[in-house]
């Protein structure tokens, strides 16, 4: 069975390069282009999604504050859906800070085909 | 003139001045005790004198009594004659009566009768000298008494009251009293006399005493040309005149024709004396009473002296101190206070602020000097205020062009890393399509060159920030063991990648006695590490890299990361530059070697803010090596900031 990506993602660019990406691994994938669309995304689709990549740096709401809402509203199951920063900021690349944001890990900026992927199978296998 | 020394001055002319009044008062007190001295020395010395003068006064006294006694010979003689007559008439009435002439007999019974009334003329007369000589005695004795209690108060008036000849009135004061006082002990001398007289009848005696008088007669007329008083000269020159008739008459004395005139000048003679001892003693008493009241004006003359002196003395005194502490008030007041106030109202202007030209002070005395210095505190102020303001001004400018900088690279650094994180993508992703191998080298060196230009922009970021000093630290416990395996992973990785695997030899040591763990920022720690190894393979074209762990020679524990290699080497002058952002030890090498300069500067900065040192050692063909130290467990006041 194949996962479904939810790609938060205010750059068009990026968020083409990330979904052909997607598409070449072989998972189904859903597009926010702000936070606040990422909220509402993640809400709506909450029992189709399995996994959210979730740029940091966006207008309207940063991917921080996307991920705070998230967190609160979507409070079954427990643990929530996977969320996974994607970002170039340096202060990021540290997992014990991202999972202090509620975040369940780091991919960092420039996000390569092989990186994609073994972050992925990672959240696969857990 | 300086302030010190003016005061140095006021204060030596009051010195002086106190000096000097001391030395005139000394001067004055010993003068007028000299005074005192020569009124009591003179007192002994008046009374000889005195009593010289007075002696000479009273010879002629004495030569005035022993007329009485040449009067009192004549009359005896007559007597004597008479009587002898009177026996022989007597003789011849006895012998007439026998012979019977009675005619004759009666002629000399009468003759008889007058002889007989002769003698007892003579004899009443002979009393009547007697009687005027005593009573001439006693008036003498009575005068003397009436001198003697003037002549003791004379002498105690000299005893009470100090005379000095240099006193007003004094030298004819002394001169009078010296005659006066000489006439008690002749007095005394001519009282014995007379005594003496009484006591003799003899006529030798007389004779004798008759010739000593003549020659203390000589004696006074001679003294009485000395007399000043010419009064008094002349009224004892009367009775010396008739003393000297009087003796010399006496001899002849005998007749008695002589009587009457004898008689007289006994009378004469007496009641002058008494007069010229009324005339000494009241003259006396004059003299006392001018006396005393001379000598109480000498003594307050003297009292006066001593007074005004005394006040003059207070008065100069005051005078003197008025005048001192004037000067020293006029100098502190106008010299000092005035100035020093100027002094101080420009200093507190300065203090508070207010850079408005200072008050000048005139001179170039301590206080016009310090007051100069004031001015030129004010000055240097004024310059320092205007520099200060200058400096806030430039660095608030650069603190808000840093942070224009800071979000500049903030915004590009997202803006610029977006669309490369988006060019990189689609690079690989073209890559691994099933396209002609032309078009996919093309897609590969796309990437690589979107690659490098994302390399380049992290540093850089680093770099900008580690000069803000934005990066934050996160410590943790590293160990060593697993930092060696990084640094083998990463040196063959960078051998590999820039294919020199098989030119440079590579090793990687750990001493035994290295700290197994250390706390620090392992992320840090990896960056400089990678930084070190990429320089080092970069700039070895062969030969070795190698690479220890050690403990670092350090006061505190700490690790020692030692990157050494082969390669061309740093000249020493260039130590310092090429730990300094954008610097490479020659422009050109950027060229060939490639990279961008900032490795060193942002690994020493890194290495810094970790508590140690990034060091250099290296000579130009020997190769370089660069050595980390790393703080087993960080200082607190580390320059690093705690996340």
């Amino acid at each position: 069975m194949s996962l479904s990506v939810l790609v938060v993602e205010d750059d068009a660019q990026s968020r083409f390069m990330v979904t052909e990406m997607l598409d070449e691994l072989g998972y189904e994938f859903h597009e926010a282009c702000n936070g606040a669309e990422g909220i509402e995304r993640s809400l709506d689709l909450s029992d189709k999604i399995d996994l959210i990549l979730m740029d940091i740096h966006m207008p309207l709401k940063s991917g921080d504050e996307a991920v705070s809402e998230i967190r609160t509203s979507l409070q079954d199951p427990p643990k929530g859906i996977p969320i996974i920063a994607v970002t170039a900021d340096t202060a990021w690349h540290n997992r014990d800070y991202v999972q202090s944001r509620g975040f369940d890990g780091v991919l960092s900026k420039p996000v390569s085909l092989s990186r994609l992927r073994s972050t992925l199978e990672a959240v696969r296998a857990a | 003139m300086s302030i010190t020394n003016k005061l140095r001055l006021a204060v030596c002319g009051v010195a002086v001045l106190a000096i000097a009044t001391v030395i005139f008062s000394a001067y004055v007190i010993h003068s007028l005790g000299k005074d005192r001295q020569i009124l009591t020395e003179r007192q002994v010395p008046l009374f000889i004198e005195v009593d010289e003068l007075n002696r000479d006064t009273f010879e002629e006294l004495s030569l005035a009594a022993s007329l009485f006694v040449t009067g009192r010979t004549g009359a005896d003689n007559a007597l004597v004659e008479l009587t002898a007559i009177s026996d022989a008439f007597t003789d011849k009435l006895e012998g007439l009566d026998r012979f019977g002439d009675s005619e004759f007999t009666g002629e000399l019974l009468v003759r008889q009768e007058n002889i007989q009334r002769q003698i007892q003329r003579l004899q009443t007369l002979s009393s009547n000298i007697d009687g005027a000589r005593d009573a001439a005695v006693a008036a003498l004795a009575r005068a003397i008494d009436g001198i003697m209690p003037a002549q003791e108060f004379l002498l105690r008036d000299i005893e009470n009251f100090s005379i000095a000849p240099e006193t007003p009135g004094g030298a004819p004061a002394i001169a009078r009293l010296r005659r006066l006082v000489s006439v008690d002990s002749d007095v005394r001398a001519i009282i014995e006399a007379l005594d003496e007289l009484r006591q003799t009848s003899e006529k030798g005696r007389v004779e004798q005493i008759k010739y000593l008088m003549l020659v203390r007669l000589r004696d006074i007329t001679f003294a009485l040309t000395r007399l000043e008083d010419r009064e008094l000269r002349s009224a004892l020159a009367r009775p010396v005149t008739s003393l000297r008739r009087g003796i010399l008459d006496g001899t002849t004395l005998g007749a008695k024709e002589e009587e009457a005139g004898l008689n007289q000048l006994f009378l004469d003679t007496t009641s002058n004396l008494v007069e010229a001892l009324n005339e000494q003693r009241s003259a006396t008493v004059d003299l006392v009473n001018t006396q005393r009241l001379e000598i109480a004006e000498s003594s307050r003359v003297l009292n006066v002296r001593t007074q005004l002196f005394n006040t003059v003395l207070v008065l100069l005194a005051i005078v003197a101190t008025l005048l001192s502490v004037s000067i020293l008030y006029f100098i502190i007041e106008r010299q000092v206070a005035k100035r020093l106030a100027i002094v101080d109202s420009n200093l507190r202007n300065i203090t508070a602020g207010n850079l408005a030209p200072s008050r000048d002070i005139a001179g170039s005395d301590e206080i016009a000097r310090i007051n100069h210095a004031v001015d030129s505190l004010r000055l240097n102020t004024l310059v320092r205020e205007r520099l200060e303001k200058e400096l806030r001004d430039k660095t608030a400018l650069a603190e808000a062009s840093a942070a224009a900088k800071s979000n500049f690279l903030s915004m590009m650094s997202h803006e610029v890393r977006t669309p490369l994180n988006a060019i990189m993508g689609l690079f690989e992703l073209i890559e691994g399509a099933d396209i002609p191998e032309r078009q996919k080298r093309r897609a590969v060196n796309g990437r690589l060159a979107a690659e490098g230009l994302f390399e380049l922009l992290s540093k850089v970021l680093d770099a900008a920030r580690l000069e803000e000093e934005q990066v934050p630290i996160d410590r943790s416990q590293v160990e060593t063991g697993e930092l060696q395996d990084f640094l083998s992973g990463t040196l063959e990785g960078a051998l590999a990648k820039h294919s020199k695997t098989d030119t440079v030899t590579a090793s990687v040591e750990m001493a035994p006695d290295t700290p197994r763990t250390v706390l620090t920022d392992y992320a840090r720690v990896k960056q400089i590490s990678v930084n070190l190894i990429d320089n080092a393979v970069r700039f070895t074209d062969s030969g070795a890299i190698k690479i220890s762990l050690a403990p670092g020679v350090t006061p505190q524990p700490s690790l020692a990361l030692t990157v050494r290699d082969s390669g061309m080497g740093i000249p020493s002058d260039q130590f310092k530059r090429i730990f300094e952002s954008f610097q490479q030890v020659d422009g050109t090498i950027t060229r060939r070697q490639g990279g961008s300069g900032l490795g060193l500067a942002i690994s020493k900065n890194l290495a810094i803010l970790l508590g140690g040192d990034l060091l250099v050692k290296s000579a130009v063909g020997e190769g370089s090596e660069f050595t980390l130290i790393l703080p087993v467990k960080p200082v607190s006041n580390t320059k690093g900031m705690q996340s």
